[in-house]
């Protein structure tokens, strides 16, 4: 169901999501018409604790805006968990799953009660065909998002880590 | 790194079906002559009775026309030529009467003569009238008969040919050729034999008498035929050769329209609708010149052969007026000449029609049937061979399959297994992996080498056998429009057809089985879920009875646990999850007038909610709906998935559109009634957590609520037991057994939840014994066309259970769960160890290296060769190319 800040609004859904889509640096250029469709299809869900998203190997095909709450990325290792990384309110996960086939490498649990905004690739790809530019839009969106990753990360990578980089000139 | 080798395309272009493109129909040693006839579908009671026929006759695509219209027609054939005898007879006769009336009655003043003749002449023309109807009846079911078995036997022959033949074969081509093209060769079937002997009888007749009234008139009026016999052949040789151009051109026509409808997405995206659009209108000139050439033809055969028919009677005037005046002729005589001179020009006409007729079903007949003119591949053996059960040992010994442009896509594969061994092939893309698969599952012919099951070769055990024994489940399954149950038993039922000559309803399959193999695939929570989803019949009262105390049980048990889920009924809150009108009435009525769909337009129901103040605030609503839907949808493609969630349906968004435009103009009280009530159908459809582009105003909630309560009252004053409020003892019909269940509906947007209420819901149903009811309601679920109602998950998992169900000694799996989730996939894998190993042997194309480890043997294929074999340790300790493709390059 909605989240409790969407209960008290007088504003719809549909109109919250928009506003939120359009803050997001892989949407913001796109047309407003497609990024109104897109806050039509997107849909809201309410995960809890240890609700498993997404598992190693499986191609979830989902993109994730958290409204509220907190996420843990985690993998498989020799049997034991490692939890790679947390993600909070306003953190968007999953872009890349959206353009294609993305096996998941790890797999994504809800840390906390968490509202979730979530977009599928079936919609996206639908946008994708109905406004033939936004292809262009999110290619450019995709490599912003990869340059902007890379150039946070290799100054915080230690030289034993710096032989990893390099996804930028791949 | 992990490499996965996720997908079969290489820059776009699928390289796993070289095999397939590159395949063409050609004859196979020992599987012409005799086995030829077999080329009829498999098991059905018609073509089995055919083949007894028509031994060692020559494939149906070859039959002459002639063939259809005496083959099972011979009894009607001969019915129709007493007919025709009778009816030629009672032609002549009105000549004859004629004569005398004049010569003799008349002339001689002999009333009771004219009476008699008069009387012969009104039998014979009334007893030719009912014969020419039974003749056309007679014709009409010959027609309709020998149509109907040229298309069984055609389609039945079409379903055996070669995949090859379908790479480039377009299926709109198939279903113009049986639906259109051969409908013309029926038409002619009928008339092949009953219009040309009427005639020429008829023809033989009326000049034998006109020869008897007067030889050197006759002689000079039949001296016009021998000139139409000697034109008109010309003319139809020209008009035939258009006509064969017109053919071929329609077909490419149309399979240019298929081309371009199946690729529409391509033509969409590159904005080419002028390059697609002139292909087309090339096509659409060159054919209509050709027909008019066609057209042109035709008629000129018909108006010459008209107008030298026509010159007859000028001759008789001429010829027969100087013999009458000169004495040498009767009055009467040259009256019935008169007559029978025309009379001649029916029967000619007809001739020459049939003629036109002929030539262009032949023409149509012969193109259809060549272009299905070769010979399937694998004969369909139907005789029951006593042979013993295949055993499930695979040897392979260098095996080479090489496309006719001489790319060897198998090159010298070797090796071999066990029964109930199982086997993982990987690879890259391209390497050889389906081809190899569809070899061993004899969907073609190999080049060279062997393949032997349980120590047979290949070639040499019959289809039926293959198909009894063998279980292919490719990456894209096709799953069939019908029930869940239909696709379940699919490849079952084919399979005992070809065992044995079962009829068709002993091939039942108990209940019980087919829940284990959808619970052995993970597909049985899925259909149980379709049961719950279903909607039962209303007299079904043993069903509503025991759905009604499930629901008690559900209350007791589960309804604490499941309150976050699910939001039940209750009478004094609204529900967010049902639309206006069901928050409205809470209840059903027993009227149909009171349907959910018809309120709209239900006056009473309409002045109810004037008089509560309901209407203008739902109107306005339904203003607001209108408007949202166009400012989102207005432009874009009907696509399904936009307007899943939409309140106005894609077909009437363009009157939402000119709703809105008007009342830019004029007030809503003057909209016109359908206006008023469409936009009234938007607000009672709105269900807020669905439609997420709008709200519902706080105040209207209320509203609603208190309209509720009143609504109960209004309907009983106006009939005692026109309504029944929701009520935890009653069966709420139109909604779905679950939500009956549950007495309330299920919350979206909460993805844990479905399996914790499914839990919830098994536990329940086994407690009450009623598992199986479910599943059942479950197995009837229609699936779609090309089962587009069900997930690609969910379609292979019914793809794995339909040769699960018969129960195969070899298991052939190509990239067979690939659409599944990690954990539907481990279902499977645990299946394969537990339940196949050591009973089933399994060759499976992989290419999720993760998987490999359950397997007994390892082959990893590079470029058609077998480029390692052995065991998952042996080949990891070898550091070859399996180790690369697990572990990367070092």
């Amino acid at each position: 169901m909605s989240s409790s800040t969407a209960e008290n609004s007088q504003v719809p859904e549909m109109q919250q999501n928009l506003e939120l889509l359009k803050e997001m640096p892989c949407f913001s250029s796109f047309p407003g018409k497609a990024l109104k469709l897109l806050a039509f299809l997107s849909e809201r869900a309410q995960v809890s604790p240890g609700d498993v998203l997404f598992e190693e190997g499986d191609d979830h095909g989902r993109a994730y805006l958290i409204l509220s709450g907190k996420l843990t990325l985690v993998t498989q290792q020799d049997n034991t968990k490692l939890i790679v990384k947390h993600y909070a309110e306003g953190d968007f996960l999953g872009f890349f799953s959206l353009l294609g086939a993305m096996p998941a490498l790890f797999t994504l649990e809800a840390a906390t009660e968490t509202t979730l905004l979530t977009i599928n690739r079936k919609q996206f790809s639908k946008i994708l065909e109905q406004f033939p530019e936004t292809t262009t839009l999110a290619l450019k969106a995709l490599l912003k998002e990869l340059h902007t990753w890379e150039r946070k990360n290799i100054y915080q990578a230690s030289a034993c880590c710096l032989s990893k980089m390099g996804v930028t000139v791949l | 790194m992990r490499y996965n080798l996720t997908n079969k395309c290489f820059f776009g272009i699928p390289l796993c079906d070289e095999a397939m493109r590159h395949e063409r129909p050609k004859c196979f040693p020992g599987h012409n002559g005799s086995h030829r006839r077999r080329s009829h579908g498999a098991g059905e009671p018609f073509a089995r009775r055919q083949m007894k026929q028509d031994k060692a006759a020559s494939p149906i695509t070859e039959k002459s026309l002639f063939y259809w219209a005496f083959r099972d027609n011979l009894k009607l054939q001969i019915i129709l030529l007493v007919v025709i005898v009778l009816i030629v007879f009672a032609r002549v006769i009105p000549l004859e009467m004629q004569k005398r009336i004049i010569n003799d009655s008349i002339a001689l003043r002999n009333i009771d003569g004219l009476i008699l003749y008069s009387a012969i002449y009104m039998v014979a023309i009334t007893t030719a009238s009912g014969l020419k109807l039974a003749i056309n009846y007679l014709q009409a079911v010959i027609g309709e008969r020998a149509m109907t078995a040229m298309r069984k036997e055609l389609y039945h022959h079409i379903l055996t040919l070669s995949l090859g033949f379908f790479r480039t074969t377009q299926p709109g081509m198939v279903v113009s050729s049986l639906m259109t093209e051969l409908s013309t060769a029926g038409t002619f079937a009928g008339m092949a034999f009953a219009v040309p002997v009427t005639n020429i009888l008829t023809l033989l007749a009326f000049t034998g008498y006109l020869l008897w009234l007067n030889p050197k008139l006759a002689g000079a009026t039949l001296l016009i035929y021998p000139v139409v016999v000697f034109v008109i052949p010309i003319l139809q040789k020209k008009a035939n050769k258009a006509n064969k151009k017109r053919v071929d051109l329609s077909r490419t026509a149309s399979n240019q329209i298929a081309e371009s409808i199946s690729g529409i997405h391509e033509i969409q995206v590159h904005g080419a609708y002028q390059q697609e659009g002139r292909k087309f209108d090339n096509l659409a000139e060159k054919l209509k010149k050709i027909r008019i050439r066609w057209s042109l033809f035709r008629f000129g055969i018909k108006t010459a052969n008209n107008y030298f028919v026509g010159l007859g009677p000028f001759v008789v005037f001429i010829f027969g007026g100087y013999l009458v005046m000169r004495g040498e002729l009767a009055l009467g005589a040259m009256v019935a000449f008169l007559s029978a001179q025309e009379k001649l020009f029916d029967p000619w006409k007809e001739l020459i029609d049939f003629y036109q007729t002929y030539q262009d079903a032949a023409v149509r007949y012969r193109r259809t049937m060549s272009y299905f003119n070769s010979v399937p591949e694998f004969s369909l053996d139907l005789a029951k061979t006593s042979r013993p059960p295949l055993l499930g040992t695979i040897d392979v010994s260098n095996l080479v399959y090489e496309t006719t442009d001489g790319h060897r896509l198998l090159n010298g594969i070797s090796f071999s297994l066990t029964a109930g061994e199982h086997l993982a092939v990987v690879g890259y893309s391209g390497g050889g992996k389906s081809t190899l698969i569809q070899s061993i599952g004899k969907m073609f012919n190999y080049t060279s080498g062997s393949i032997q099951l349980g120590g047979r070769e290949l070639s040499t055990i019959p289809k039926n056998e293959i198909i009894q024994n063998v279980g292919y489940i490719s990456q894209n399954p096709f799953i069939f429009t019908g029930s869940i149950e239909e696709n379940l038993l699919y490849a079952y039922r084919a399979a005992m057809e070809a065992a044995a000559e079962l009829p068709h309803e002993e091939m039942k399959i108990d209940l019980d089985r087919m829940i284990l193999v959808l619970q052995q695939v993970g597909l049985f929570i899925d259909v149980m879920r379709f049961g719950l989803d279903s909607i039962i019949a209303t007299d079904d009262e043993n069903t509503t009875a025991k759905i009604i105390r499930i629901r008690r049980r559900f209350r007791e048990k589960f309804g604490e646990k499941l309150s976050s889920y699910v939001e039940f009924y209750n009478v004094n809150s609204y529900h967010v999850n049902s639309n206006v009108a069901e928050n409205i009435l809470f209840g059903t009525s027993t009227s149909t007038e009171f349907a959910f769909h018809l309120l709209p337009v239900n006056a009473q129901f309409r002045s109810f909610l004037q008089s509560v103040d309901l209407l203008q605030p739902l109107l306005s609503l339904g203003i607001e709906l209108a408007g949202q839907a166009v400012d989102i949808l207005a432009g874009v493609g009907t696509v399904d998935l936009f307007f899943k969630n939409s309140p106005v349906p894609a077909d009437r968004l363009e009157e939402c559109e000119t709703i809105l435009v008007r009342l830019k103009k004029q007030s809503l009280s003057s909209l016109p009634a359908q206006n008023q009530s469409f936009l009234l159908s938007l607000a009672l459809n709105f269900t807020p957590s669905i439609h997420t582009m709008s709200r519902l105003p706080e105040n209207l909630k209320e509203l609603i609520l208190s309209a509720r309560k009143i609504f109960p009252q209004w309907c009983r004053a106006m009939s005692q037991d026109l309504f029944t409020s929701y009520n935890e003892t009653n069966y709420i019909h139109g909604q779905s057994i679950l939500n009956n269940i549950f007495f309330g509906r299920i919350k979206p947007g909460l993805p844990q939840a479905q399996e914790i209420i499914n839990q919830s819901i098994m536990h329940l149903l086994v407690e009450e014994d009623y598992l199986e009811k479910i599943a059942a309601f479950g197995m009837s679920f229609q699936v779609g066309t090309m089962g587009d109602r069900l997930s690609g998950g969910q379609r292979q998992k019914l793809a794995i259970a339909r040769v699960l169900i018969k129960q195969p000694k070899i298991i052939l799996m190509d990239e067979a769960t690939s659409a599944l989730d990690n954990k539907s996939q481990a279902r499977i894998q645990r299946l394969m160890t537990t339940r196949w190993k050591g009973k089933r042997t399994v060759i499976a194309a992989v290419h999720r290296l993760d998987i490999l480890n359950t397997f007994d043997k390892i082959a990893v294929m590079k470029a058609g060769k077998l480029v390692e074999f052995g065991t998952y340790q042996e080949l990891i300790e070898d550091k070859g190319i399996l180790h690369e493709l697990i572990y990367g390059r070092k």
